[in-house]
């Protein structure tokens, strides 16, 4: 604020003297912001390394043809993302990451306002229960995947003896091409549904309490209260899982990779999965760095159309 | 309400941030030391170790230390181990430190990220349809020099073609170190309860085979014929032995030949209407895992699977056999890994590397890791040092029988990325019941794009 006053107050002297440099005021202003240069520093200089350098990194890799081994990398222009557009397996993965990532989240969101509504009302056990939904969120993608792929056993596994209980035939879950992309996406949502429990818990307590009770004296149901006074107050944080679920589900890779590899018949493979699988399996850096880059503008899409539509439907 | 979104989103974006630094091992772990000294205790001993490992050991004379990235878990690693710890004991120049880095794609994939960091063992292990691609681009050491210098080696004691798969373009890059042929196991309980007496000999005996194998109860399918992996490996025997070829020197695939064609039609009929073949993913415990669990009745497996086949068979003794044969007799691909120096190692340790590479290929090694995993023994010098071993397991004998109709593997599978587009095909005919008539010959053009594409295909 006092800067904003000294520069107007400064304004004739600098229009009197040509050198900027040398005036009190600009000095001021190169201290101001070296202060603000230093306060960002350790932040900025982190992102440079570790997010916007690799950035511009893959971009340029995604012009060449390099196999990572060579020394030389060739230029060849946009022809990765020429073949790429052009690769019917690419609109394939797409079509899998799409579905996978909406369902989940969809799904998942669902249930866990459901499971955080039961927990936020006067149960016996309720800390229990809230530690066991958030349990999920704790352990190893990788072990909990692991111990699913037993679960999902079409032989031996403890689902099958559930669905035998009850003279139902289990699915291959994993070999067969039509089941494995829902093995993946059950295994996804249970992993992921304790965070957005707590954080719709959380959520619902910061709800005002009046709000609803002023509703119920109006004459509004349980369900009218819930639908208009409830679920609205929570729309931001139903917007925070969104965002943050959708583009968690879309760059999913471990659960894929310990359960199915990807397969049976590509039926699960994931946009990052089929990267990873292009650069570190056939050795393309410059066609992987080109589904990478195609990837960060359709994340970046995607969030900022959310963000976009967050305006007609969020309430702060 | 916006506020407590924008801590969310803050907190999000820190824990990614703290993610994504996670598996980098030196942003996290360095600055740990200088932030808490007294705290870490359990960071500090790894950095102290080495130092105060050297002293005692720095006598007279200083010993050249080298490091050897391995594959192979379980005990085809420790073995390797086993073998590092003979070779430190054995004499006083050389010390080679053996470092597991995963399996064959993982160890790979470390290879590769140590050659863009400059960072790279000494002696590397490499599959044999690894090591061309890095071959290739420059990043393995030539070994004649070595083969030909004072301290050289006599590579004609090695059997058949197993020494000249390490010759990329004229040049020796690679010396086999653990290999091994397909196989087929059977259990004999099955066989006898069908009113079959042996193994099949030829493919048109086994597909036969596998459909009286079958046990069917309505819809469910109780006992197959056989479970099978990826058919990549045995697929070079099959279209061999049944006179046909999958290419030749230059790259030249014949995908679309009539071999190909009626060979992946019988596969196809096997798995979709007699349902006689199974293909278990890895997550059920792969082929393997079904025919140990008396699910299957016939195996394809490697010759180094045998003993641990054996061990997990439950309830049954497994038997060994020789793969299929056909129109023109029995021919296998040999297959597995072998050692190279990469080119980047430091001038000063490729003779202590040879050294080790050396010893790790002599007969008295190679017995001891033929004993150890089943691997082959690779020259009649291991043979004969493994003579008591080999009366005393006779399944393991077949395996050797066998390496007398062994061949190096196709040309086919030496790209990486032909490679995994190839292994697609097979799987869209064989899970997907794609018509390989159709599928063949689009496949033919597109791994003869992707070896042109990759430089191996003028």
């Amino acid at each position: 604020m006092t800067g904003d006053l000294q520069r107007t107050s400064d304004q004739p002297k600098n229009l009197s003297v040509p050198s900027g440099a040398t005036s009190p005021g600009w000095r001021r202003h190169l201290k101001e912001r070296l202060t603000f240069l230093a306060f960002i520093a350790p932040n900025f200089i982190l992102f440079t390394i570790f997010t916007f350098w690799p950035i511009f990194f893959t971009a340029y890799l995604s012009l060449t043809d390099w196999n990572m081994i060579r020394l030389t990398r060739k230029m060849v222009g946009l022809q990765n993302y020429q073949q790429l557009f052009a690769t019917p397996l690419f609109y394939k993965v797409v079509g899998i990451t799409l579905l996978f990532a909406f369902t989940t989240v969809v799904i998942r969101m669902a249930i866990s306002l459901f499971l955080a509504m039961l927990l936020n009302q006067k149960i016996p056990g309720r800390s229990l229960f809230r530690g066991i939904i958030f349990s999920p969120h704790v352990t190893t993608t990788a072990a909990a995947a692991m111990v699913w792929v037993f679960v999902f056993d079409s032989n031996f596994g403890l689902l099958k003896w559930f669905l035998d209980i009850f003279n139902i035939r289990s699915p291959k879950w994993l070999s067969d091409p039509k089941w494995a992309i829902w093995a993946v996406i059950i295994v996804a949502i249970w992993k992921t549904i304790g965070f957005s429990t707590v954080v719709y818990l959380a959520g619902l307590q910061s709800v005002d309490k009046e709000l609803q009770e002023a509703a119920l004296v109006d004459g509004a149901n349980a369900w009218h209260v819930f639908r208009h006074v409830t679920l609205p107050l929570l729309s931001p944080v139903t917007f925070f899982l969104m965002v943050t679920g959708i583009i968690g589900a879309l760059q999913t890779f471990d659960i894929v990779s310990v359960m199915t590899g990807g397969g049976p018949l590509e039926s699960t493979k994931t946009y990052v999965f089929y990267l990873y699988e292009t650069a570190f399996q056939q050795f393309r850096a410059g066609y992987a760095s080109a589904l990478a880059m195609v990837f960060f503008v359709v994340i970046m899409a995607v969030t900022l159309f959310q963000t976009r539509m967050a305006r007609r439907w969020v309430h702060y | 309400m916006r506020k407590f979104v924008l801590a969310m989103l803050t907190v999000a974006l820190v824990a990614g941030l703290f993610g994504c630094a996670s598996p980098q091992p030196t942003p996290t772990s360095a600055p740990a030391p200088t932030a808490a000294p007294g705290v870490q205790p359990t960071v500090a001993p790894p950095t102290a170790v080495p130092p105060t490992a050297v002293p005692p050991t720095a006598a007279p004379k200083e010993k050249t230390k080298i490091v050897y990235w391995r594959s192979l878990a379980s005990f085809r690693g420790e073995a390797q181990d086993e073998l590092g710890r003979q070779f430190n004991a054995s004499q006083d120049e050389v010390e080679v430190e053996v470092q597991f880095q995963g399996a064959y794609s993982e160890l790979e994939q470390k290879f590769l990220a140590g050659i863009a960091a400059r960072q790279v063992p000494d002696v590397v292990m490499l599959c044999d349809t690894c090591f061309p691609q890095f071959a290739r681009s420059g990043a393995l050491l030539d070994i004649q020099p070595l083969i030909d210098g004072p301290d050289g080696m006599d590579t004609s004691e090695f059997f058949g073609t197993l020494f000249k798969a390490g010759n990329v373009d004229g040049v020796q890059y690679w010396v086999p170190f653990a290999t091994s042929t397909p196989i087929m196991m059977y259990n004999p309980d099955m066989f006898a309860k069908a009113g079959l007496s042996g193994p099949p000999k030829t493919w048109d005996e086994f597909f036969e085979y596998a459909k009286k194998l079958t046990i069917k109860e309505g819809n469910d399918i109780k006992q197959y014929g056989c479970s099978s992996g990826t058919i990549g490996w045995q697929w070079q025997s099959q279209v061999w032995s049944q006179g046909g070829q999958l290419s030749d020197e230059n790259f030249n695939t014949f995908i679309d030949s009539p071999v190909w064609i009626e060979e992946l039609s019988k596969w196809r009929k096997a798995t979709n209407v007699d349902k006689s073949i199974v293909f278990p993913s890895s997550a059920e415990g792969g082929s393997l895992g079904y025919f140990s669990n008396g699910l299957a009745a016939m195996l394809f497996t490697s010759t180094a699977n045998v003993s641990q086949v054996v061990s997990q068979a439950q309830g049954f003794k497994p038997m060994s056999a020789f793969m299929p044969g056909g129109k023109a007799g029995l021919i296998v691909p040999s297959g597995g890994s072998g050692l190279a120096i990469p080119a980047l190692a430091p001038k000063e340790t490729n003779a202590a590397a040879w050294k080790f590479i050396k010893f790790m290929v002599s007969p008295e090694s190679n017995a001891y890791f033929s004993k150890m995993t089943g691997y082959m023994p690779m020259t009649a010098g291991t043979v004969k040092a493994m003579e008591a071993f080999l009366n005393e397991h006779p399944e393991q004998k077949v395996s050797i029988d066998q390496m007398a109709y062994a061949r190096g593997q196709s040309e086919l599978n030496a790209s990486g990325r032909g490679n995994s587009e190839i292994q697609k095909i097979y799987e869209r005919i064989l899970i997907g019941n794609e018509d390989p008539a159709v599928l063949l010959p689009e496949a033919q053009k597109l791994i003869q794009q992707i070896f042109v594409e990759d430089g191996l295909k003028k």
